[in-house]
This record gives structure tokens, C-alpha cells and sequence, in this order.
């Protein structure tokens, strides 16, 4: 018994070793990439791009759901936004506060009859449109509650451009965001399907009229853990990714779509959290299915700032949704591609190493961890040999965070000061006293939520930007 | 702009004038060329209310451009002249004198208080007259009075176009997004706006509709001078209104030209 057991929890060990292994060779994947990225965004014109007549236009999509507080200013700001020729549609999503009362208001809206929606793909009633003709690029969908996906559907009904931005609507662009993501889109536009942006923490920062404008690292600690990690996915992770043409996300924060292979997938899924996942995996599959060269891209220069759950209710809720809408993807989509050679990269690496190291990572842990001190409890002896794996484990993670902060510091430089680059350091050791297993069990309450069917959406609690200000 | 003639006189006298420009009181100004301290300032305060004291009054001094400020409450220019010269005499007396003095007052010499002061801040440090000469300060008595808004979220542009026209004769100043190039458009009325449409906070077309619409006073003709090169924008900057659209990158002689155009057809 006792051998089952010590066996099964150095064969957990391993696991974790193999998952921060690949997370490495990802990692390398990013650092030669990132060079790259150095030099293309140096050496490009921002400024005069942002006004030139070859830009293709973005129709932004806004999902709105009870977001009274701050949707003025995010609104504000995209239509500020340093882009040639932008639309900028807000979709309510059925809000129980008065969201499309404070838009009316604010841009003194008129209603017009939903008529010149188009029905390419289905969605809730549509209640109105609401437009001002001195604000020629704002509109406002009013439908009826049908989630975030239908939301995003009902923006891509009435959009008239090519290209379609998803924004949530908690999240601020930077001026120069959508600019970036349309200068790498137009090297090759007949392949990029899905360009995501980078997605930084805001907490902490001072922010003044949508713009932030003094970049500082949150003080509370939940949202500094949450930093790290975001650093470490999207910089050390998604670059590396984005390289070999295996992302399997594009944050539904910030991302850039083609618009036509969008509806040809049939649009956002509704019903389960996870669409942003679930419209880039469906891309992926539709484009090898049909044997379409493409690309799936990561535009780290391209920044969204976003406020991050700053309690464990809300963050545990976050997470959770997480951990259903992953499972819920991988049974409807993943399974089908999972070690098909005819879905190359996709099927040989991004979904394994999705369903084996993330999907059912909490199982595998979760049991090691559990045959680790049932052995420890019937056997002290072995204690060197576990102690040596969590410090390599430590260690190994350590190092990927340093890594992630490294490409940072070679190419971003937001947080510039050497007493930040430690502060990171520290939160990157402290990551796994505590967060990363409340992550790890978030992940698979999640799961039990998805096997009992549990469809709510969980506690969302918008602050707003303004508030941080003044706390700030 | 405000970081060149950044003179300490005019922050402490900041709300006051906000506050003759809102309930539209009289009020005197003299500025004097003159190096003292703050005992010295308290020095020439207390002699002058021992000789004036009926009337109410501000100074400020600002050591580094060697500058004395005085306001006046509810008083004329021919009374302030009258005043500037007990100060003059007590300044000389000490030997704090180092210039002229420079009488002006609202809304006499000038309609916009504020304005006033920057515009006779900026005359006596850029020139100073011989020691001890008085001058009534009259908006007419510039070469080039007219000062410019420019608004543009690159920094770069705003410095160039602030030292070129800056070294041509005329005020410049500046403002990095829409809403603050809107509160800076109510406060020195410039005679003439440049903007970039690409602005955060308020965005051009908002900015521009908005300066547009401030009752009270007659909009400042605006220029456009964009990045933005698309068909559509020029279009719909003319409809709003903006005389005059130029693309970048830009020639500063171009610009000044058609600038020039723009303020004759103000003036005349």
C-alpha cells in the first residue's frame, strides 16, 4: 500500500514536472520570438498608420451586461481610440440597471426600429437600436438577456465592417491597441484569422478620463498574484504559442476577428462560459478542416487594462467559470482533435497538452497530493525525496516566472522600477504557498458546477474606474 | 504656454482673476521688475498700506524672473498708474528696481483677466524697458498678440509648434487630450485653435463641437492638423465648421501661412 502510494505521488510529481517542462520549451519558443516583435513594432509608424487610408475598419463589440458604472467612460474612450475608421457598437445585454439609460443620456441617442440588423446569425430579441448622427460611429443594441456570446452575435449582426473587435466592457484599450493589432493583421491579411491583445492588470493604476496614465503595481494581493500570472501566460505562454501557431485563446477581453470566418463558424457559442476559447478552437478547426493556411496570432504591444477580481468571492467565481467553460470546450471541441494528425500543431501539442495538463490537472493533483500525505502520515522516511520535488517544482516555476518578467523587462518595460521587478519576484515565489492550489481547486469546482448542470453566471461585481482613482 | 511663463504670480493670482472674470469687478494690475525676497515683499506691503489704506490688495513676487505682482481690488488703470508710482519710489528707494513697470487693468486693457496678466507677464520678461519707466499695458501695444491653442496628443508636435511660434511673436499654448485643451480654450480664449481629430478623454470632433458651442463667446477659428488622410474626415471636419485642415507630417511654414491667413480674416 505503502508503495502504491509513494508511487502515485512521484508519478504526480512528474506530471508537474512535464507541464512546467513544456511551459519551458514554450517559453524558448517566446524569448526567440520576441526579438522579433522588438523589431516590428520599433520600426513601425504608429502615428501616421493611425489616420491612413489602407487601414482596414474595425467594428468594435461591446457586450454590456449592468454596467451603469463605468460604461460612459469605456465608451468615451474607444471612440477616442487613434484608429482610422472605427464603429463602435454597444450591446445590452437585457441589463437589470439603467446601462442603456446612461448611454441615451450621455451621446443623447435616438431609438430607431431594429431594422437594419441583419439575421446572420441568431440571437434574443432585439429590442432597438439607438444612434446619434453626431456621434456617426456609435451605436447601442438593446436586446433582450442572452449572455455575453449572443451579445457578441447580435454586435457581429449589425456590424458593417471586415474585421470585428470583442471588448469587455470593464476593460480600457490603450490608444495605440487596436493600431498594433491592424499593423500586424495587415502583414498578412489573407491568413491572420484571430489576433488577441495583451491584457494587463489595472489595479493600482491611476487612471484619468479612460486613459491609464501612471502605471503602478496593485497593493492588494490578490490582484498582484493575478498580475504575475497574466504576465506568465500571455508573455511567457501565448507569445511562445502564438509562434507556433498553437494558441488555443484569445482573451475575450481584447481580440481582433475575421469577421467572415467568424459567422462561417456559426458565431460565438452561447450558454457556457469559455466562448472566447470556444470561437478560436472552432477557428482553428474550420481552417485545418478546409485546409486554409492561417494563423492565430498574440500582439503582446497591443495593451487592454482590465480591473481584476480583487476578492476571493469574486475571483473564486471567475475561476470556476473558467474550469467549466475549459471542460465544456475540450468534450464539445478538443476531443475531436486530440492527437489528429490532420489538425497538426493543434491536435499533436495545444489540445493534449490542454486536456492532459489543464482540463485534468486538478485530478491529477489534487490525488497526488493526497497519496503524497497518506504516505507521509503511515512513513516519514520518504519525506527527502518529496522535499526535493517541491523544491524543483518551486524552483522550476520560479525560473518561468523570471522569465516571463525577463521578456517584460526586454521588450514592454511597463513597470520599470527594480523595486517592482522584485516585488513580482517575490509574489512569483509566493504564487505557490496558496494560490496556485486554491486555483487548482477552483478549477475543479468548476467541474462539479459543470456535471450538475449549474448554468447561472455566478457573481460579477463591477467597481468603477472612477472609484479606483480615488483610492488611488 | 504655461511652463515658460510659468511665473509663480500668475498661480497666486490664479483664482482671483477667475473670480473678477466671473463677476466681471474691476481690478488693477501692476508687475515691476524687481529682485526681493519675501521679508522685502512684506517690507513694501506694509509700506503701502500705511500710505493706501483704503484699498484692497494681493502681492506676489516671483524670485527667480525677478518679478512683483500687485492686484488691485475694484480700481481703475488710472488708479493703479497713481499706485505705481508710491511703488516705484519705495522700490527704487531700496534698489530692488531692475526694470519697468508694467500698469494694466480689468477689463480696461483687456477683456480676459487672466489672459491680461499672462500677456503682461510675458511682455516684461521678453521686454524690459528701461529702469524705472512706467507703461500702461494695452492689448494693442503687441506687435502680435494673438495667442494660439494647440491641441495634440504628441508631445513632440506641441513643442515644435510652441518654439516656432513662440520665437514668431505669438503666445502659445498647449494641451495634450480634448477635455484639457477645452479648459484651456476657456481660459486664455486663444484667437485661433489647432487640433489633432485623434484625442483621448474628448475626441476631436467632440472637442471641436464643444468649443464651438460655448455661449458667450464667439469661437476662435480652429485648424485641423491630423494624422487622419481619410476622405471622410475631411469631409466631416469642414461640416463641423473647422476652416482649414492639414494633414501630417506637416511644414511649419506652411501652417504659419495659412494660420496668418485665418487671423487676418479675424482681425479685419
Amino acid at each position: 500500500m505503502r508503495e502504491i502510494l509513494l508511487g502515485y505521488g512521484i508519478f504526480a510529481m512528474y506530471y508537474v514536472l512535464t507541464i512546467n517542462t513544456i511551459y519551458f520549451g514554450i517559453i524558448l519558443f517566446s524569448f526567440k520570438e520576441i526579438s522579433k516583435i522588438l523589431k516590428s513594432t520599433t520600426f513601425s509608424k504608429y502615428k501616421s498608420l493611425s489616420g491612413s487610408n489602407n487601414v482596414p475598419p474595425i467594428s468594435i463589440l461591446v457586450p454590456a451586461f449592468n454596467e451603469e458604472l463605468t460604461i460612459i467612460e469605456n465608451v468615451r474612450s474607444l471612440l477616442a481610440l487613434h484608429y482610422p475608421k472605427h464603429e463602435v457598437i454597444v450591446v445590452n445585454d437585457g441589463s437589470s440597471d439603467d446601462t442603456v439609460g446612461v448611454l441615451i443620456k450621455e451621446f443623447e441617442l435616438q431609438y430607431y426600429k431594429p431594422t437594419s440588423i441583419k439575421d446572420v446569425i441568431k440571437t434574443a430579441k432585439v429590442r432597438g437600436l439607438y444612434y446619434n448622427p453626431d456621434y456617426p460611429n456609435l451605436y447601442v443594441v438593446d436586446k433582450e438577456n442572452g449572455g455575453k456570446a449572443d451579445s457578441l452575435n447580435a454586435g457581429i449582426n449589425l456590424s458593417s465592417y471586415p474585421l470585428i473587435s470583442s471588448i469587455d466592457a470593464d476593460s480600457l484599450l490603450e490608444e495605440d491597441a487596436l493600431i498594433r493589432i491592424a499593423r500586424m493583421y495587415m502583414e498578412k491579411p489573407e491568413e491572420y484569422v484571430a489576433i488577441g491583445g495583451n491584457v494587463r492588470i489595472a489595479n493600482g493604476c491611476k487612471i484619468e478620463n479612460g486613459v491609464v496614465k501612471n502605471v503602478k503595481l496593485p497593493k492588494k494581493l490578490l490582484p498582484m498574484w493575478q498580475l504575475v500570472e497574466y504576465m506568465k501566460a500571455f508573455l511567457g505562454g501565448r507569445i511562445g504559442w502564438s509562434s507556433v501557431n498553437g494558441l488555443i485563446i484569445v482573451s475575450g477581453a481584447f481580440g481582433v476577428f475575421r469577421k467572415d470566418y467568424v459567422v462561417e463558424v456559426g458565431g460565438y457559442r452561447g450558454g457556457y462560459p469559455g466562448e472566447d476559447m470556444n470561437i478560436i478552437i472552432k477557428l482553428h478547426r474550420h481552417m485545418l478542416e478546409n485546409n486554409l493556411p492561417y494563423k492565430v496570432a498574440f500582439c503582446p504591444d497591443a495593451v487592454c487594462w482590465t480591473q481584476a477580481p480583487d476578492t476571493f468571492k469574486i475571483l473564486g467565481s471567475q475561476r470556476k467559470r473558467w474550469g467549466r467553460g475549459n471542460l465544456k470546450n475540450m468534450i464539445e471541441e478538443g476531443r475531436f482533435m486530440f492527437m489528429r494528425p490532420k489538425y497538426k500543431i493543434m491536435g499533436w501539442l495545444t489540445i493534449p497538452y490542454n486536456i492532459i495538463f489543464e482540463t485534468l490537472s486538478p485530478y491529477f493533483r489534487i490525488t497526488g497530493l493526497l497519496a503524497l500525505i497518506g504516505y507521509a502520515l503511515m512513513d516519514m522516511s520518504g519525506w527527502k525525496i518529496l522535499l526535493v520535488f517541491s523544491l524543483i517544482n518551486i524552483l522550476y516555476g520560479t525560473l518561468l516566472g523570471i522569465g516571463s518578467m525577463l521578456l517584460e523587462e526586454i521588450a514592454f518595460q511597463r513597470y520599470p522600477r527594480i523595486r517592482d521587478f522584485f516585488k513580482m519576484l517575490i509574489y512569483t515565489v509566493l504564487m505557490f504557498f496558496g494560490y496556485r492550489q486554491l486555483g487548482i481547486l477552483w478549477r475543479f469546482l468548476g467541474h462539479i458546477d459543470f456535471f450538475r448542470k449549474k448554468t447561472s453566471w455566478g457573481t460579477m461585481v463591477r467597481t468603477s474606474f472612477n472609484e479606483d482613482k480615488k483610492s488611488a | 504656454m504655461e511652463q515658460q511663463v510659468g511665473s509663480r504670480i500668475i498661480q497666486t493670482f490664479h483664482h482671483f482673476l477667475e473670480y473678477y472674470q466671473e463677476s466681471n469687478l474691476a481690478c488693477g494690475m501692476i508687475i515691476a521688475r524687481a529682485d526681493l525676497n519675501a521679508k522685502e515683499l512684506e517690507k513694501l506691503k506694509a509700506h503701502m498700506e500705511r500710505l493706501e489704506p483704503e484699498v484692497g490688495v494681493q502681492f506676489s513676487h516671483d524670485q527667480t524672473e525677478g518679478l512683483v505682482g500687485i492686484l488691485l481690488d475694484n480700481r481703475t488703470i488710472g488708479y493703479s498708474h497713481f499706485y505705481s508710482l508710491y511703488v516705484k519710489d519705495f522700490l527704487e528707494e531700496n534698489g530692488f528696481l531692475s526694470g519697468s513697470i508694467l500698469v494694466g487693468s480689468f477689463p480696461e486693457s483687456s477683456p480676459y483677466a487672466e489672459q491680461m496678466l499672462f500677456d503682461m507677464v510675458s511682455e516684461i520678461i521678453s521686454e524690459n524697458g528701461p529702469q524705472g519707466e512706467i507703461r500702461v499695458f494695452k492689448k494693442e501695444n503687441n506687435k502680435k498678440n494673438d495667442s494660439i491653442l494647440i491641441v495634440d496628443s504628441d508631445e513632440k508636435v506641441l513643442e515644435l509648434v510652441t518654439s516656432y511660434f513662440t520665437h514668431k511673436g505669438y503666445t502659445v499654448h498647449t494641451a495634450t487630450d480634448g477635455k484639457e485643451g477645452v479648459a484651456q480654450y476657456e481660459k486664455h480664449h486663444p484667437s485661433l485653435v489647432i487640433t489633432e481629430i485623434n484625442l483621448s478623454a474628448l475626441g476631436g470632433y467632440q472637442f471641436i463641437h464643444h468649443i464651438q458651442h460655448l455661449e458667450a463667446v464667439k469661437a476662435a477659428p480652429i485648424m485641423v492638423l491630423t494624422n487622419k488622410q481619410l476622405e471622410e474626415d475631411v469631409k466631416r471636419t469642414f461640416e463641423y465648421g473647422v476652416s482649414d485642415y492639414v494633414t501630417k507630417p506637416f511644414s511649419l511654414m506652411e501652417l504659419e501661412s495659412r494660420m496668418v491667413k485665418l487671423l487676418q480674416a479675424v482681425h479685419s
